[in-house]
């Protein structure tokens, strides 16, 4: 009878999991099933029309080739022969360098302001968080249009030097007025993982260096720093990530002469009619990206994990 | 050290405040700048002339301009519709039960959107419906949009059910509403804010996106972003100041509206 | 619809059966059956109850006490049909509740968030429960009324919950559960948000509720004091076992075991071998071989080693030569009612002894005095393990 009882509940509780389970599993499928049509499965396909053939104006031939990986690196001469050719690579070189560049201005022009922001009262911390963050819900390609207004030949700031009197600088359509405008694009990613692990600090902290004896920048550099530190790893990911993949910015303000990835592939499927070559371009910057971030996480559960155990050992 | 009679030592920094200022000055002059010449009456856009509203007017009776904002409306009204309901679901199935293997996986896929380069997302999105021989036009913008919508739609509504007392639920259930009852009466009534947010965050993004949309849009179904791409490539002209101001003024109004919506209570 | 009819022919027949047995006292209304709870599978398994076995009265005020973790919220969500258990049967009047979902069992529980509808009004919170079944609305409003009224909160009606102090929130709470007139009230640990003085005040207004309702209420806390001023029967649990159950007194008086003697006041554990077994009571063999009489207990044999209980008040002090063992006070603690001293007596240990500091009380004793400690037979209690 206790044992009848006893199969009876359980069976009742079973039941109940795989409704639940299967509950779960009809609410999220269309949001799943979206995502896998319409960005993984072309994604591997992606990846498939980089191992194909060019077709001659655009489009793909179905033979299988590994042309446009070796395009990437050699250039064939008219004999057939392959000669090593470091064009692409300075273009992905180029991406790299202004992506740290931007990467690191951000962070020198972010850290400060995240910081007085962390400093300011709650009531207006929610105000300067909002001004951060309304540039990025604004328009990507208007903000850089901005830049072009201001650094033109007979931009504002160059109209402004000649009524002054001084000569014009040249400051569009140069590496300059890249980073700049990549800067201005994401920095908000920079400013607001900083400012959150700012706004956490225990500022009773840096009163304790101060009191055993730490100077404001020894407690900058030996306290608040280090305990900054997730946050600015954050900030510099979420920069250097879009960045590296950009195309409005060099576009805009680097006038098509200084190629960046994102613009290199977009010649793929334009001009140069390469799709496999394309394909192979942006599978490349996927896995480098991809590459980013899974260092990163590791990295975030490591030190998760590292926590975790000073916590129970704590305790 | 005289200040510091007067000031939390800890806390002050000096020039903290003043870079903060150039700060945000670096944030928003920029900004203002298009706004500003975009009431500017010469056709010269840097020398300012004397204040005038014909650019507006020019533009909004340009049958582009307004031809390419409603393809734009068109395309963010759909993606945001249909990316907002897959995500609310999505996020009330995460919030099912307590916590399961495959949660990481999904919650990570969920998110792919926001992570992958956006280029990169266009060219496989191209190169996927050139292979399946759809015509490209509102309907392959509006089908990648949804995509890159939902992440955008899901983080507030996961938000809101993460920061619900799930004792509400059971109260309700304690109080003899059954499943349905629940969910109408108390479960999505406190959801609706994070919906309504994530919505319009969708709206936004899909409003303000150029990349994914250069490459998936074809002929006649130009958006305002591209169409603006166009205008700048060809030259800078007050015009584009007018509709480039429109734009940030659009955004503004909703992101505004979303964030004051997130963060009421009730 | 179908609910409503099922949860209304449970009712009334409960109702019945309540009617019937109004005469006998001790009519259980509850009755749990070998319950285990388990919790997740394989690694993460937790077992959170192991056969846990309850009778819980009409018109009772029922404690589960127990420390954090021992499975007391949980046996309250299985009451509530919350959770299913994973074997073993819950009968209320009679009846297995066993797979009904909780909106058609006739109890209702105070949650420890409260968890008010924020988005509702105090009238519609209250309310709710009434709207769920279709009760019509003069109806509500009136019970509503009522209600508000049982826990002072006239005037409050319209106000959303976000506007109430935590103590108003709590009295809406127990009023949204009270309105429907439920079979069980379960409380799962409602006081542990309020300071101190309000808790004070809501335990003294929870017993007068129970007592006007004539209800049964289930309480869970893991405050001792709580739970022996409160309740008519407490039922200790830890680990997942209901370790004792019976009146505060009883529990408090006569514990069986050593986890319920430590986790109830505070308490003298003594180690000693059974010297011999009498008529109504026994004698025990300390480790010093000073030999003391205690409290009998069925299953004792001479020989057995045995654990013993007394309790710091219930133990004097007296000249060395007076007492039944002899120590010396290595420290005290005055507590203004009255004294702790901790008496070292040699191999035995350090024993409490509490003594109310009345007028003429026993003198001057100070720390290093060598003394006796004196207690009555009845106060030595044996425990189970």
């Amino acid at each position: 009878m206790a044992t009848d009882a006893a199969t009876v509940a359980s069976g009742e509780e079973r039941r109940a999991r795989r409704r639940e389970g299967w509950r779960r599993f009809v609410l999220i499928s269309p949001a799943m099933a979206i995502i896998a049509a319409i960005m993984l499965i072309p994604l591997g396909l992606m990846l498939t029309y980089s191992f194909l053939e060019s077709g001659r104006y655009g489009g793909v031939v179905w033979e299988f080739s590994t042309e446009a990986y070796i395009g990437f690196l050699f250039e064939r001469q008219l004999d057939e022969s392959l000669a090593f050719t470091d064009s692409y690579i300075r273009i992905f070189g180029r991406s790299f360098g202004l992506s740290f560049a931007t990467m690191a201005i951000a962070l020198l022009l972010a850290f400060p302001a995240a910081m007085f922001m962390a400093l300011q009262p709650p009531k207006y911390r929610a105000i300067l968080i909002f001004l951060v963050t309304i540039p990025f819900w604004t328009n990507l390609l208007v903000r850089n249009y901005a830049w072009i207004l201001l650094l033109r030949d007979f931009g504002l700031i160059n109209n402004t030097l000649l009524n002054l009197g001084l000569p014009q600088l040249p400051l569009m359509y140069n590496n300059f007025a890249i980073t700049l405008g990549l800067v201005y694009s994401f920095i908000p990613f920079m400013v607001l993982p900083i400012y959150a692990s700012l706004e956490k600090l225990d500022w009773r902290l840096v009163e304790a260096g101060q009191d055993l004896g730490a100077n404001r920048l020894q407690s900058l550099r030996r306290i608040i720093l280090p305990l900054a530190k997730p946050g600015i790893i954050a900030g510099c990911i979420l920069v250097f990530v879009p960045s590296l993949g950009a195309y409005i910015t060099p576009e805009l303000l680097g006038g098509g002469q200084r190629l960046m990835i994102g613009n290199l592939i977009q010649l793929q499927f334009g001009a140069s009619q390469n799709w496999p070559f394309g394909s192979a371009l942006a599978f490349i910057l996927l896995a480098t990206v991809l590459l980013f971030l899974m260092l990163w996480a590791w990295r975030a559960k490591k030190r998760g994990e590292a926590a975790a155990l000073r916590e129970a050992a704590v305790g | 050290m005289a200040r510091a009679n007067t000031r939390n030592t800890s806390r002050h920094f000096p020039g903290l405040a003043t870079h903060a200022a150039f700060f945000f000055a670096y944030l928003y002059i920029p900004i203002l700048v298009v706004v500003a010449l975009s009431f500017n009456e010469n056709r010269l856009t840097t020398i300012w002339t004397g204040f005038s509203t014909d650019w507006y007017w020019a533009v909004l009776n340009n049958s582009d301009v307004l031809r390419a904002a409603r393809n734009s409306l068109i395309v963010a009204t759909f993606a945001s519709l249909i990316a907002t309901a897959a995500a609310t679901l999505a996020a009330l199935g995460m919030a099912q039960g307590r916590s399961f293997r495959q949660q990481n996986t999904i919650n990570a896929t969920l998110a792919l959107p926001l992570l992958i380069p956006e280029i990169v997302t266009a060219v496989a999105t191209l190169i996927f419906f050139v292979a399946i021989g759809v015509q490209l036009g509102l309907l392959t913008i509006t089908a990648a949009h949804t995509v890159f919508c939902i992440p955008f739609a899901y983080l507030p509504i996961r938000a809101r059910i993460e920061g619900m007392d799930p004792a509400l639920r059971e109260a309700a259930f304690d109080l003899y509403a059954n499943e349905r009852r629940t969910f109408l009466r108390v479960t999505m009534p406190l959801l609706w804010p994070g919906i309504l947010s994530g919505a319009l965050l969708a709206f936004i993004v899909s409003l303000d996106n150029f990349v994914i949309t250069f490459f998936v849009s074809g002929a006649g179904s130009t958006t305002l972003p591209v169409y603006i791409f166009g205008m700048i490539r060809t030259g800078v002209t007050p015009a584009v100041n007018a509709v480039s101001a429109l734009l940030l003024l659009v955004s503004l109004v909703l992101v505004t509206i979303s964030l004051l919506i997130s963060r009421k209570d009730v | 619809m179908n609910e409503a009819a099922a949860y209304h022919a449970l009712r009334t027949a409960t109702a019945s059966a309540s009617a019937e047995g109004a005469q006998t006292v001790t009519r259980n209304l509850i009755e749990l059956r070998e319950i285990s709870k388990v919790f997740g599978s394989g690694r993460d398994e937790v077992r959170a109850l192991e056969t846990v076995s309850l009778n819980i009265r009409e018109g009772e005020f029922f404690t589960l006490l127990g420390p954090s973790g021992c499975g007391k919220t949980t046996l309250l969500r299985l009451l509530a049909g919350f959770e299913q258990p994973t074997a073993g049967q819950i009968l209320l009047d009679g009846t297995e509740l066993g797979g009904l979902p909780p909106y058609r069992r006739p109890v209702n529980t105070v949650f420890q968030s409260y968890a008010l509808f924020p988005h509702m009004s105090v009238a519609e919170n209250v309310g709710f429960g009434l709207e769920m079944h279709g009760v019509p609305w003069e109806r509500i409003r009136e019970r509503v009324d009522e209600m508000l009224a049982l826990v002072q909160l006239e005037g409050y009606a319209r106000r959303k919950p976000a506007q109430l102090s935590g103590g108003q929130q709590q009295r809406v709470a127990l009023a949204r559960a009270l309105a429907n007139h439920p079979r069980v009230l379960l409380l799962d640990e409602p006081l542990s948000a309020l300071d101190l003085k309000l808790r004070k005040e809501m335990q003294l207004e929870l017993k007068r509720l129970q007592k006007e309702t004539g209800l049964t209420f289930v309480f869970v806390t893991h405050d001792q004091e709580e739970a022996l001023t409160m309740s008519d029967r407490v039922a200790v649990m830890n680990a997942g076992e209901v370790l004792q159950s019976g009146t505060p007194r009883a529990i408090y008086e006569d514990p069986d075991n050593r986890f319920v003697a430590d986790f109830i006041g505070e308490t003298n554990l003594i180690e000693a071998t059974v010297d011999a077994v009498g008529e109504g009571g026994a004698r025990f063999r300390l480790a010093s071989n000073v030999v003391i009489d205690g409290s009998f207990r069925e299953g004792l044999a001479e020989g057995r080693e045995v654990t013993l209980a007394l309790r710091p008040e219930r133990a004097g002090l007296t000249a060395p030569a007076d007492g039944i063992v002899q120590g010396e006070v290595i420290n005290m603690v005055y507590f203004g009612t009255d004294t702790l001293y901790e008496v070292a007596i040699e191999e035995v240990g350090v024993l409490h002894v509490r003594t109310q500091n009345t007028a003429g009380g026993i003198g001057e004793i100070g720390v290093g005095d060598a003394v006796g400690v004196d207690f009555l037979t009845d106060a030595v209690r044996v425990l189970r393990d």
